[in-house]
């Protein structure tokens, strides 16, 4: 079979198990529908607040772009759609776990190491939608928008997308093993929300702290979405938003291996010990 | 002969104690190295359904688990149709379905067809092909008529049905049920069990099935492989397991249990016999000794005894006494 052959089968095979996953996510998030209802709800409390705190900082600085408002919508939106592939995977195999569901998944002919991505399609649609209700929500309370750049935006939320999954990767990795505690994940989110510059501009931060910041993907996805979505986008100082793809791109092709070589080394580990069922 | 589905060669598997660093992340009661199974050898072939028996904690879900590749061995092997269960993990599951005792393993808000449609996506089952079988699967366990209720809205017995069309519908070559008739009633456990028999003998599928109800092991009366603390305490033929324990036996049946107690004392008496021991109202002899000298030295008693006959040894006393021997064996 020729490599061709072999890849065109691979991807077909994946498709049709992320398939599987997304339907059942689907219809799971159809059963409760309320839940539906409130955290559609839930994505207004961020925008209003912010539509006043926006009022309280004014406009008058190039480190927003010349508009805060807009700039902090597109932060908290990006921090909920990278917060779904940092915390999605390893919040869906500990309820797998506790509702004793994983070990069939696992007795299922799919490759262990593919089920991160398998479980991506449905929570990631999921918060696009939300997100975008977020940002059409902000426009009639002052937030303004490049359209020409929603095509752009797509391709960096992909790249971003991928980037943190890496890292949400080896979060599940550890909580697998350890069932409730999930230090790598708490200390990043807490680290992403501090540094990524979603709130206000990663040059307010000391030059130390700034550094730390363009370790992180979250930094370049905002930056790179602020870019090419905001008006005055061009004017917000850091990497050009080809830099921005670039760093996510260095920061995947380093992360990706490192991650889902840890993560078979867990599911490896795991079966030995027996803790792949027990929680 | 052709050769054997499924193939256990020394299979050992020993759970250790967490590490100091695995403890940090999660606390374990294991202190010691616990032994799940110690040296156990098995050849199944097609076609043939073989009971797994064993107390509590003897080794029959490691015993499965390692073959459907959940977790490995410490040492030794075990392949189906040569596929070793630990190198070629994609492939076996595949080529075995597995019915695990829990039913909140399915996915219970989800329809009878979305679970069988679900797990025939991972399977690989091809979109044109998917609904036919998850149809075809539903009919042939009987609940074709229940396809669109939610895993909620169906009995225990019906959640059973299900595990079992999930297990049989990619049509595996192995079938390992663990205690399938675990949360179901004695008559529809019996149903299930008689549907198992039909499909394994008409798919010819090698059949690993765990039970603590005896009465369904010798219903199924194929073979048997009794495990006891991780080891093999016989494998083969159910018909030949009773005439591995100690004949010819006797049973009298006493008005009440006093009675039987004082009969048993009696006959240690008289007799000096030694291995009986008394079950509910009942005398069991296990020793060489005749129907004609029990009743001699009965006579006394005779106004108390009901029924006096040889009898074959129930499934349940043929365990106990190998289990026993094994005891005696490790002291």
């Amino acid at each position: 079979m020729s490599t061709f052959a072999r890849l065109t089968r691979r991807l077909r095979r994946g498709g049709q198990i992320g398939a599987a996953f997304f339907h059942i996510g689907l219809r799971d998030s159809a059963n409760y529908p309320l839940a539906i209802v409130m955290q559609g709800l839930g994505t207004f409390v961020p925008i209003v607040t912010y539509m006043f705190v926006a009022q309280l900082v004014g406009e008058n600085t190039s480190d927003v772009a010349f508009d805060y408002y807009t700039f902090v919508v597109i932060g908290i939106a990006t921090m909920s759609i990278l917060g779904v592939t940092l915390n999605s995977f390893g919040s869906a195999m500990l309820q797998f776990i506790t509702q004793g569901q994983l070990e069939m998944f696992l007795v299922e002919p799919i490759p262990w190491r593919a089920l991160p991505f398998a479980l991506l399609p449905w929570p990631v649609v999921q918060v696009i939608a939300t997100a975008s209700a977020m940002v059409l929500l902000s426009v009639p309370l002052g937030a303004r928008y490049d359209v020409a750049g929603i095509i752009p935006a797509l391709l960096i939320i992909l790249l971003g997308l991928l980037a943190s999954l890496a890292v949400g990767i080896v979060g599940a990795s550890v909580k697998i093993l350890s069932k409730r505690s999930d230090p790598i994940l708490q200390l990043y989110t807490i680290a992403a929300s501090i540094l990524s510059g979603a709130f206000f501009p990663v040059e307010l931060l000391p030059g130390w702290l700034r550094s730390l910041s363009w370790v992180i993907p979250h930094t370049y996805v905002i930056q790179a979405l602020r870019r090419v979505l905001m008006p005055n986008g061009e004017l917000l100082p850091g990497p050009t938003t080809g830099q921005a793809l670039i760093a996510l791109l260095v920061f995947s092709a380093i992360a990706y291996p490192i991650a889902l070589t840890i993560f078979g080394r867990t599911m490896d580990y795991g079966r030995k010990i027996g803790a792949l069922s027990g929680y | 002969m052709s050769d054997p589905i499924i193939t256990v060669d020394h299979l050992r598997k020993v759970y250790e104690p967490y590490s100091r660093a695995m403890r940090l992340l999660l606390r374990t009661s294991v202190t010691e190295p616990v032994v799940a199974l110690d040296d156990v050898s098995l050849e199944i072939n097609a076609g043939e359904m073989w009971a797994v028996l064993g107390p509590n904690g003897a080794g029959k879900s490691t015993l499965f688990r390692i073959l459907t590749g959940l977790t490995t061995p410490t040492s030794g092997s075990a392949s189906i149709l040569g596929y070793d269960v630990t190198k070629k993990a994609l492939a076996i599951r595949r080529l075995v379905g597995f019915m695990p005792a829990e039913q909140r393993t399915l996915l219970l808000r989800h329809t009878c067809r979305e679970n069988l449609a679900f797990h025939g996506r991972l399977q690989g089952i091809s979109r044109r092909h998917l609904a036919d079988k998850v149809d075809e699967t539903l009919e042939l366990v009987g609940l074709y008529n229940a396809r669109d209720r939610v895993g909620f809205a169906l009995s225990s017995g019906m959640l059973a049905r299900l595990l079992l069309a999930r297990a049989i519908m990619h049509d595996p070559s192995v079938l390992i049920l663990d205690e399938p008739t675990g949360a179901v009633d004695p008559l529809g456990a019996y149903e299930l069990l008689q549907l198992i028999q039909r499909i394994a003998t008409e798919r010819e599928i090698a059949v690993l099935i765990s039970s603590h109800r005896l009465d369904e092991v010798e219903m199924l009366n194929d073979h048997v492989l009794l495990l006891n603390h991780g080891r093999m305490v016989y494998s083969g033929e159910l018909a030949s397991m009773s005439a591995t324990v100690r004949q010819p036996r006797i049973e009298i049946l006493f008005d009440d249990e006093d009675s039987a107690k004082r009969g048993l004392a009696h006959l240690e008496e008289q007799l000096g016999v030694t291995a009986g021991f008394v079950e509910d109202k009942s005398v069991v002899l296990t020793a060489d000794v005749s129907l004609a000298e029990v009743i001699r030295h009965m006579n006394g008693q005779v106004g108390e005894i009901r029924a006096i006959e040889h009898a074959q040894p129930k499934l349940r006393d043929v365990l106990r006494e190998m289990l026993q021997d094994q005891v005696e064996e490790t002291r």
